[in-house]
């Protein structure tokens, strides 16, 4: 009650701003006066400061010394505000008397006290305050090839024990992750998946304008995902309209975007990949008979109807195929993968008063064929979705978010799997599929984003989801919090209850032996703190996450449901500063993933239990445009089932394998060193170009895949992965248009 | 007393612009007041270099923000007022503060533009964000922070192409633009002219905006002198004079700059 009699008082004062004289220092009207000095913590006196009587307004600014004066013509107590940018704000209660000579110390602030941005979890790369990568450190990082889900892997609590590009979020499988684009979730995460892992991320990280990432504690907007979130926004309207071309020893590609009108703007891009001139250059430890290539071609139409208002329609069609040879105990030959994808996204928003609407329709259809020895699988892949959002703000400290998703997932599978994962060569035993699966999911949530105190920040919501495959409802709870504890540090914590409905194809009959699978299910609790932000920043934080009714393959293609699992875990992040002009950031994470072992069924170390993880990456502009970075990579091996005998299966003539206990073997640690160098010169007001060059895996450490074992088990030899030391050089030229 | 307490904040409401820029009642009151009294103070600050005055100002809005802590006028003035200490600070060689003030104007100009925006508020921003890239210290700032800070500023020509301080900022950043990047002295004296002949003509009602006619002829002045065009420039500096006749900067700085050999 009395907070509402303030506030009320303090509304008529700006409703009818008769006392606005009073601001002015002096200008009160006679009666008592509160004093004091402002100092720092480390007693130097505080210039600058604004020093006010929150229930009047009146108020000073702090001179040299420190001091201040304030007239105060209203009776009782009133509170002192005492405000100064790079200092945390301080409020004091004072009596009506016995107030002569107050000491107000500030404690110095690294963060903005006006907008909590730190969450649990979460990271950014854009050009918007808070965010953990720039745009240009996505690019530059080493060794990420400019991929997108490269540059993510170089943030904490991510595990990448390879060179693939899938994204593994604290302990737990690359499946459990979602990319989003647009807000519309994506059905091909990664492109190109080997036998060794994935390739390449799915967008151009140039055609995006900025990338959220949170490993985990992600709020209720996010459904159908147990671990992590990567959303991608793709680009809004040029600045300038533009056009560019690229080569690269690996790819070819050009975009242009076009400013039709003030409103309405077009983008285009096509790409060409394809990594054979790279192995002729540099040689490959891999047979590739057709090498990884691909080709991709987007575009975009913005069409900004009003100035808070936008439409935005997306589309990308990709292309990716490979052979690759493969060795296995019971046959060798090329793996073969070609894959198509086409995906649309119509995105519309707008502002009307407090209330922010979002609406996002999206379909896209997939195809895959797979073709080695006895697995011969044709996958086709149709997705439809609505999502809408409204976010209102009711106050200052406060925003409502509610909305909801429908989401229709078409599968049909048609070919052979081999009946036994041991034995994979032609004409061995398979199983037929060839079915038809369709999997709707509705959800809605609701979200309180609330700002209860100038340094704090609580984040509550809920969702609640139901798919046609499960045919059960859940319901999640989420809530997450940041608060800037004295000292400069932001402490964060999350707890929430997350979902994700199995994929399609593991409620064939033919796969899942009568077997229900439920909805999987996961518990995060996360702690961390954080200091500093954007270019100065430190970052750790520990998690706990617990798995229930997890769906999973085993080695003989089944499925099987009710695994559990928990994995445990801390995250670092630094960057910074250093000497010589050098800036850098390491990202550590420490992880112990167990789960349940699906052909044994005993709890032991998941299959991406990465212990320690660690990338550093260090970047120095030389001179003019001439930039360097270099960037080192550890992980330690993967952990494996090994095998420790067989015996002759004559009537499959084949070896039959006997295995370890599981998981109780790790491959060798990796371990790699990239350097690269940008070149980066305008030619005349209208062009501008960029040269590149990287050394990939500069100390040629063969860094270990997996084993291949003999026909008959008895010796097992170490997969290379993919890249030697490797050279990849290219440029690009970008045409702009005058502005004026 | 809840009638009372609606009444007023009715009234908060009714007062508080739905754009900048907008048409108010002649006699202000509420947050509109506060907004007009701290334009009228960063005026008169800048007018004559005086730094005291202008924290003053943005003490004054920050004050006032307390209670109303997402009214766009409040915010916009008190961007501007950050603004203007950012340029002393930089001229005083204490970049530092200068960086902070304009990272926190930054902010709350982000904070206008979030919810609606608007081409006076859009065309600062950029503005500050282009003098960020200056004080960043890192050349190739330039690359990311660059094509941002022109888009703003050609989403403010696009909202309103008759605003001068649309035309005077843009003019401004292609002073501080190479010529190899599209900028250059005489792009930037093709905008500041434009922006001159807006400003005769604009008529804002306060609390609007209505700064920038003294700088366009001061920048325009600083353009001239770089293609050599000395008693040009003198003219220019003479008219800033005539509308800001205790300015220091052109008394004590751009004037006698004329005078002496070109390095």
């Amino acid at each position: 009650m009395a907070a509402a009699v303030r506030r009320f008082g303090i509304l008529l004062i700006l409703c009818g701003g008769s006392r606005l004289a009073h601001a002015q220092p002096g200008a009160a009207a006679p009666g008592r006066v509160i004093r004091g000095v402002v100092r720092a913590n480390d007693s130097r006196p505080v210039h600058g400061a604004n020093v006010f009587v929150i229930e009047t307004l009146d108020g000073v600014v702090t001179g040299e010394d420190g001091r201040f004066a304030i007239p105060v013509a209203v009776p009782g107590e009133v509170t002192l505000v005492v405000r100064r940018l790079g200092f945390r704000e301080q409020r004091r209660t004072v009596p009506e008397r016995g107030a002569s000579d107050l000491t107000i110390t500030l404690d110095a602030s690294t963060v903005s006290l006006a907008a909590v941005v730190v969450q649990a979890g979460q990271y950014t790369a854009s050009e918007e305050r808070g965010a953990t990568l720039t745009p240009l450190e996505v690019v530059t990082t080493p060794g990420t090839a400019a991929d997108v889900n490269r540059a993510i892997q170089s943030l904490p609590g991510v595990q990448a024990g390879d060179e693939g590009t899938a994204l593994f979020v604290r302990g737990g499988d690359f499946t459990e992750s979602r990319v989003f684009l647009n807000d519309a979730g994506t059905l091909t995460p990664v492109q190109l998946q080997t036998p060794t892992g994935t390739f390449t991320g799915t967008v151009d990280p140039f055609l995006l304008d900025g990338i959220f990432f949170s490993s985990g504690g992600f709020g209720a907007r996010y459904g159908d995902a147990l671990s992590g979130i990567a959303a991608l926004r793709t680009q809004g309207r040029p600045a300038r309209s533009s056009v560019t071309a690229s080569a690269g020893l690996a790819a070819l590609s050009g975009s242009a975007a076009v400013k039709l009108s003030p409103n309405l703007a077009v983008r285009a891009a096509g790409n060409r990949t394809d990594l054979q001139p790279m192995f002729r250059v540099n040689g490959s430890r891999r047979d590739y008979d057709p090498p990884p290539h691909g080709s991709d071609l987007s575009g975009s139409v913005i069409y900004t109807y009003r100035p808070s208002g936008e439409v935005k329609l997306f589309a990308i069609r990709q292309t990716n195929a490979l052979a690759v040879g493969v060795e296995e105990a019971s046959y060798s030959g090329d793996l073969t993968f070609d894959i198509n994808g086409h995906h649309a996204i119509a995105t519309w928003r707008d502002v009307f008063g407090g209330v922010t609407p979002t609406i996002t329709t999206a379909m896209s259809r997939s195809t895959r064929f797979t073709d080695f020895g006895a697995l011969l699988l044709g996958t086709t892949t149709r997705h439809a979705q609505s999502f809408g959002q409204a976010e209102w703000r009711p106050a200052a400290t406060l925003a409502m978010r509610g909305g909801g998703e429908l989401d229709r997932v078409e599968s049909e599978y048609e070919g052979t799997i081999p009946a036994v994962g041991y034995d994979v060569k032609p004409g061995a035993r398979v199983t037929i599929l060839s079915s038809r699966r369709t999997g709707d999911r509705a959800g809605a949530f609701i979200e309180a984003d609330w700002r209860p105190v100038p340094r704090g920040r609580v984040v509550v919501g809920v969702r609640t989801d139901r798919s046609s495959l499960t045919d059960e409802r859940t319901v999640d709870p989420r809530v997450s919090g940041a608060w800037v504890a004295p000292g400069g540090v932001t402490l964060t914590a999350a707890w929430g209850v997350y979902h994700q409905v199995p994929d399609p194809l593991y409620f064939d009959d033919s796969v899942t032996a009568g077997v229900r699978l439920e909805p999987m299910r996961a518990r995060q609790s996360i702690l961390g703190a954080q200091v500093g932000e954007g270019d100065q920043m430190a970052r750790v934080e520990a998690y706990d996450k617990r798995y229930d009714e997890l769906a999973q393959r085993t080695r003989d293609y089944d499925v099987v449901g009710g695994g559990a699992g928990r994995a445990r875990g801390v995250d670092v992040f630094l960057k910074g500063r250093l000497a010589l002009g050098i800036t850098g950031r390491v990202s550590y994470s420490f992880v112990s993933s167990r789960r349940t072992d699906p052909d044994t069924r005993v709890v032991t170390r998941a299959p991406f239990d990465v212990t320690h993880t660690m990338t550093t990456v260090a970047e120095r502009t030389i001179v003019g445009g001439l930039r360097a970075s270099m960037a080192y990579r550890y992980a330690t091996g993967r952990p494996f089932t090994p095998v420790t005998g067989s015996v002759y299966d004559a009537s499959r003539r084949v070896f039959v394998p006997g295995y370890g206990a599981p998981m109780s073997e790790r491959l060798p640690a990796f371990r790699r060193l990239d350097l690269s160098a940008s070149y980066f010169r305008p030619i005349g007001p209208t062009f501008q170009t960029v040269a590149f060059v990287s050394v990939m895996n500069i100390l040629d450490r063969e860094n270990a895949q997996s084993f291949r074992y003999s026909p008959d088990y008895s010796t097992r030899h170490l997969v290379p992965s993919l890249f030697e030391r490797s050279v990849y050089f290219g440029g690009t030229i970008t045409w702009l248009k005058e502005n004026r | 007393m809840t009638r009372r307490f609606l009444a007023c904040a009715a009234v908060i409401m009714a007062v508080a612009p739905s754009a900048l820029g907008a048409q108010v009642p002649p006699a202000l009151t509420g947050t509109a007041k506060w907004a007009d009294s701290g334009r009228r103070e960063i005026e008169a600050a800048n007018a004559t270099g005086d730094l005291a005055r202008l924290e003053n100002a943005a003490a004054l809005l920050d004050r006032a923000l307390t209670v109303t802590p997402n009214d766009r006028l409040l915010l916009y003035y008190r961007s501007l007022a950050l603004y203007r200490m950012g340029g002393q600070y930089m001229g005083r060689k204490r970049n530092d503060d200068a960086k902070k003030v304009l990272e926190e104007a930054d902010r709350l100009l982000e904070q206008i533009e979030a919810t609606a925006p608007a081409s006076d508020a859009l065309a600062l921003r950029g503005g500050i964000i282009g003098q960020l890239i200056g004080l960043s210290g890192n050349p190739l700032a330039g690359m990311t922070m660059g094509p941002k800070s022109n888009g703003l500023i050609d989403r403010a020509m696009e909202l309103d192409p008759k605003n001068p301080r649309v035309w005077l900022i843009r003019g401004v950043s292609a002073m501080f633009t190479p010529k190899m990047f599209g900028g250059g002295a005489d792009k930037a004296e093709r905008d500041l002219r434009k922006a001159l002949e807006l400003f005769q003509t604009e008529r804002p009602v306060p609390p609007a905006p209505s700064w920038g006619h003294a700088d366009a002829y001061i920048w325009l002045g600083q353009a001239l002198q770089k293609e050599d065009r000395i008693e040009d420039a003198r003219a220019a500096y003479q008219k800033a004079l005539e509308l800001q006749p205790q300015n220091p900067w052109v008394q004590q700085t751009l004037i006698p700059s004329l005078s002496k050999p070109k390095e």
